[in-house]
């Protein structure tokens, strides 16, 4: 468990938030379907991600002590029409978080508009544009909000959609790409971003692209941010952005 | 049954086979048979399959014909020829379909009027292009009329086999003709088309003749095999080769412009050589130039125009594949109609299409294999009694070297081997698509169909079902997925066939093996354009990295979508190797014939008169080759002789060199000359298992006569002790995994096998657009064991981009203790090594940059041993 702000532990490398105040697991970007998107597009790949999906966040419950999730927006990968299959997954992967006994937040991607009505049957909250509680805020990242007229004490910001990665050279001259969380200031509070969940999304190089996707993230300089790497089976890896900017 | 056509036939027992008519026209036409003719047509008279090779200019194209004309002939006289296609011709250009097509016009022509003339009225017999290219309204026509000889590319001929009633129009062709078979063989191009072959023979009641037309290739029996395949109880079909190569007398040099290469500078080289070429092409009609890259046939058209008299400047002309199709073809009219000079090309111009009158082919540089040699020396002497003309004029001297044992060989005949590849798991998956879309299968006789084929005789079952599983989709845990397979497949009754209404779409739009390489736009820092790069390549450059285009070095500024921003840098050194250069790699066999070159050098290397002699006699080289030759071979003696090494790297030593480079790493380079291919899969296999030892990357360097290895800390460690014959395929599949160049061809695959559409219900889908990059989907397949594009891959990579069974011969003649190793420590590394160690810099014809690093490393080493 790597503490990347007092309270806020990323855990063993894995795409996940463990929030200590409130006792919830934070994850985002699951995509869920994201293979029937590609597959519209003319990539036929194996539809083998949902239990991988699942596996990721078993081990992470199984690693903290979480009386809650926070789904921080696109849970499922929407483009028109879903087969029957990924509504089967998204209701399987919701039904197995209240097996845990966990309180399950959906925060609104800009993904989520068809699962509205599946939320609203299993009596699972939704919260749109933002999640907040005890100063965090939660919200996707895909749209610009007004803490002036937030009218609470915002203490952190918590967002996702970025899909953050990085790329490294090798001495070789051979890049490698990383999913990393990013850790800053925006609005001047301290804000983190968390990696994609899904295996599809390797994510966006912000090292290369030299910008933020996100609206929230514009006004903020990336050689202010630190990255920290989550590669499978190492240790989280910090590095100021600052450092890899080519 | 191979067997060599030997009876000769005379023109007038040709002639009573035709037609009297015909014969007539024949008679009226030509004076005598060409060789190709008196051999091979009486066999196709017979309906044998035959395979003829013979150079160009020796009438090959109606050899094939004229007896296919004289039998619709006859049908057309008793009135009996129907609206169907007889004939298909086959060839891997389209515009050698266009040729073909007007070289068909006139005697079929002249045949009618001569038929009329004689009081005959009868139909005429058609014959039309069908590509592409061709437009919807004419393929209308076509069907309602079909020709009865229709030419086309093999991937027209493919979507053919599932065009909606136009393929029912090709069930009675009774002739197929594949033209330039040897280009096609070696390609999955070819792969392709055999399996088009046997499923248009699947739907046919009778045998389909097939007739092959080859320019000089080896192994012939080879292509033979692959153009008949197997019959039904998949026994090999007969066919009759007709091998008349070599009838054309040939008059080949090898010349060096100056006296001494490695002292003259780069300005005064390029001078003398220009020099050199205009002469040449002064004292001949037309002359065409080769320079293997299409950099270099830039380069050397900008020169000559500068050179060339005002009023001759628009009679040099470029040709290579980069140029626009319309640029192109106005390029070959101008050569056919004698209006050209000088023409230069990269290798576009190496294939059959008829160029009209080349009295001299000049090729800068190194063509890598005898038989490239001979075909495009070949393309000078188009009639059947004049010479073929060619001088080979090096650029440094290993290309000397090589160009020199090239000669010789080429005066003995000695081709090398070419190579079909085998089992394409990728081109199988297409072929399938296209056979569920004409009807549902057994598995067991569409195995059957396919291993007909003679690129799929060794198919495994396993593999077979794994590539009808994952086009139906499978794979997948999870049954409401399948929705999306392209094909149904039931394991259990095992049957396949159709799936959804876009399958024909899907097969139509997606078909052939060429991948679509996404080019980006450079411009300079003042907005001048300065050429293309290959998307992969940008995707490895960063901001300061400096690389070779063009000949010059630029330095990489920035990339905006299809557009990169770079500022010169022609007097740096490159950082950034171009990896994906588009150099051809030496030929396993020439290598082998060069190191035995080396062995005789050495041996005589106190008898200066008796190497020279040697060199000019039996590789026709001018006296300044010779000497540069003898005094090359003479430094890597003296200087290894000088570090107390006694053995010379020759056919049964392999020299391994270490020193120290400037920044102080250890180089340990191999003289391994075997070609790139072999060396690639040594080099990467040992450097992967130094690597694991280490736990560090390697530096890599491989070119055609060796390859070097940079540790990155000074250990010296042997891998022989861990790659061996029996291990190399694993261990070279762990090194290339997750690999940029494995990437780059697992999306080639992928595009092939139907994984990653290029274009899906109209909408072209460029593959680096995808949000999903080839790195991650390949992570997510390698899970799945036996995922048939993973695998074709890893096949194609070991067994065509490199020559892993080569590399195993090599490693078993060092087990066997053929072939020995001699470790050196040198302070610096020997003339042999220069061209290894400056492998970073390769892709460059005539690069001043290079040459000015090589004459230095020489220089160095001249102090040393005197």
């Amino acid at each position: 468990m790597k503490e990347i702000l007092p309270g806020f532990k990323i855990i063993d490398a894995k795409p996940g938030l463990f929030v200590e105040k409130i006792k919830a697991l934070v994850i985002s970007d699951l995509h869920i379907g994201y293979e029937a998107a590609l597959e519209k597009q003319g990539i036929q790949i194996p539809k083998s991600q949902y239990p991988k999906i699942k596996k990721q966040i078993k081990e992470m419950l199984e690693m903290v002590d979480a009386q809650k999730i926070i789904i921080n927006g696109d849970l499922k990968h929407e483009f028109g029409e879903a087969t029957l299959q990924e509504w089967k997954e998204t209701k399987d992967l919701l039904e197995f978080l209240k097996s845990r006994k966990l309180e399950i937040i959906v925060v609104r991607g800009n993904h989520d508009n068809f699962i509205i009505p599946l939320l609203k049957k299993m009596d699972i909250g939704f919260y749109d544009p933002y999640y907040f509680e005890k100063g965090i805020l939660f919200m996707h990242g895909h749209k610009e909000i007004s803490l002036k007229e937030f009218g609470k004490e915002v203490k952190e910001i918590i967002i996702a959609n970025e899909h953050p990665s990085v790329v490294i050279r090798d001495e070789l001259g051979v890049k490698h790409k990383f999913k990393c969380f990013l850790k800053g200031k925006a609005y001047g509070k301290p804000i983190i971003v968390i990696p994609a969940l899904s295996p599809l999304a390797e994510g966006y190089a912000i090292n290369v692209a030299q910008e933020f996707l996100s609206p929230i993230l514009k006004s903020v300089d990336i050689k202010e941010m630190v990255a920290y790497i989550i590669e499978p089976e190492a240790e989280v890896l910090e590095i100021p952005l600052k450092n890899l900017v080519f | 049954m191979i067997r060599y056509a030997k009876k000769k036939y005379t023109k007038k027992e040709v002639l009573v086979l035709l037609d009297k008519i015909i014969a007539e026209w024949f008679s009226n036409k030509f004076e005598d048979l060409t060789p190709p003719q008196a051999y091979a047509i009486p066999l196709i008279h017979k309906n044998k399959n035959v395979l003829v090779s013979s150079p160009t200019g020796t009438g090959k194209t109606l050899t094939a014909f004229i007896s296919i004309i004289d039998k619709l002939f006859r049908l057309a006289k008793k009135g009996k020829l129907e609206d169907k296609v007889y004939c298909i011709y086959v060839s891997p250009l389209r515009a050698l379909n266009n040729d073909i097509h007007r070289n068909l016009e006139e005697p079929l022509n002249e045949i009618y009027e001569l038929a009329k003339y004689k009081g005959l009225k009868i139909e005429k017999i058609r014959h039309l292009v069908r590509t592409g290219d061709t437009p919807a309204s004419k393929k209308q026509n076509m069907l309602r009329k079909p020709p009865h000889i229709l030419i086309t590319t093999p991937e027209s001929l493919a979507i053919m086999l599932d065009a909606p009633k136009f393929r029912e129009k090709l069930f009675s062709v009774k002739w197929i003709i594949v033209d330039e078979i040897h280009s096609l063989a070696e390609s999955k191009r070819g792969t392709h088309l055999s399996l088009s072959l046997e499923r248009l023979q699947y739907w046919v009641n009778h045998k389909i003749v097939r007739i092959g037309l080859s320019a000089t290739i080896s192994p012939i029996e080879e292509v033979a095999k692959f153009l008949v395949g197997y019959d039904k109880s998949l026994k090999q079909r007969r066919c009759w080769i007709v091998d008349v190569s070599f009838i054309k007398n040939k008059d080949i040099r090898v010349i060096t412009p100056v006296k001494d290469v490695v002292h003259t500078s780069a300005e005064k080289l390029n001078k003398e050589m220009y020099k050199t070429l205009l002469d040449l092409i002064k004292k001949h009609r037309t002359t065409l130039i080769f320079t293997n890259t299409r950099s270099g046939t830039e380069r050397v058209v900008f020169h000559l125009k500068q050179l060339m008299p005002k009023e001759e400047i628009e009679s040099v002309a470029a040709h290579h594949g980069s140029l626009s199709r319309h640029v192109r073809f106005d390029v070959e009219e101008k050569l056919k109609k004698g209006k050209l000079k000088v023409v230069v090309s990269s290798t576009s111009l190496e294939l059959g299409i008829d160029i009209g009158y080349i009295d001299l082919v000049v090729q800068i540089g190194s063509p890598k294999s005898v038989t490239r040699c001979l075909q495009r020396i070949g393309r000078s002497g188009h009639a059947l009694h004049e010479t073929t003309k060619g001088v080979m004029i090096g650029l440094d001297l290993d290309d000397m070297v090589e160009i020199s044992v090239m000669v010789k060989e080429a005066y003995r005949n000695h081709l090398d081997k070419t190579k079909i590849p085998k089992n394409c798991l990728d081109v199988l998956a297409q072929h399938l698509l296209g056979m569920a879309i004409n009807k549902k299968w057994k598995v067991k006789e569409a195995f059957r169909l396919v291993k007909q084929a003679y690129p799929y005789r060794s198919l495994k079952m396993e593999d077979f079902v794994e590539v009808l599983r994952f086009l139906s989709g499978g794979y997948s845990m999870l049954e409401d997925y399948k929705i999306y397979g392209k094909i149904w497949f039931d394991e259990k009754t095992k049957e396949f066939g159709r799936r959804g209404k876009y399958a024909r779409v899907i097969y139509a739009l997606n078909i052939g093996t060429i991948p679509d390489e996404v080019m980006v736009k450079v411009y300079d820092e003042n907005g001048k354009y300065v050429g293309n790069l290959e998307e992969d390549f940008l995707e490895r450059l960063v901001k300061g990295d400096r690389f070779v285009l063009g000949g010059r070095v630029y330095e990489f500024v920035s990339a905006r979508g299809l557009r990169v921003r770079v500022k010169k840098a022609f007097d740096k050194k490159p950082t950034v190797p171009s990896w994906f250069s588009e150099q051809l790699p030496l030929s396993f066999d020439l290598a082998l014939e060069i190191s035995k070159f080396r062995k005789f050098v050495f041996q005589n290397i106190h008898n200066k008169k008796k190497v020279t002699e040697y060199i000019k006699e039996k590789c026709h080289a001018d006296d300044n080759t010779a000497n540069s030759i003898y005094e090359y071979f003479l430094l890597q003696y003296k200087f290894l002789k000088k570090n107390n090494i006694e053995q010379m790297p020759d056919d049964k030593h392999i020299l391994v060199e270490h020193f120290y480079d400037e920044e102080g790493r250890r180089n340990i380079i191999w003289h391994t000359l075997f070609g790139r291919k072999v060396n690639e899969a040594l080099a990467k296999a040992f450097a992967y298992v130094i690597g694991k030892k280490l736990r560090r990357n390697m530096g890599v360097m491989v070119s055609d006569n060796g390859f070097g290895l940079i540790l990155p800390v000074d250990k010296s460690l042997n891998p022989l002790n861990y790659v061996n014959s029996k291990n190399l395929e694993e261990i070279l599949k762990e090194a290339v995994k997750n690999t940029e160049l494995m990437k780059r061809r697992f999306r080639h695959c992928a595009n092939r096998g139907l994984m990653i559409l290029r274009n899906y219900k109209g909408y072209e889908i460029s593959a680096s657009k995808q949000q999903t990059s080839a790195e991650t989907l390949i992570k997510i397949v390698s899970e799945i064991d036996n995922f048939p594009i993973i695998k074709e891959t890893y096949r194609e990579l070991l067994e065509d981009y490199m020559d892993v069974e080569n590399a195993r011969k090599v490693l078993r003649w060092i087990e066997e203790g053929r072939i020995k190793v001699v470790e050196a420590s040198l302070p610096m590394p020997s003339p042999f090594a220069h061209n290894i160690v400056l492998i970073g810099l390769t892709d460059v014809v005539l690069m001043e940059d290079r040459k000015e690093i090589l004459k230095r490393l020489y220089d160095k080493i001249k102090r040393e041993v005197e």
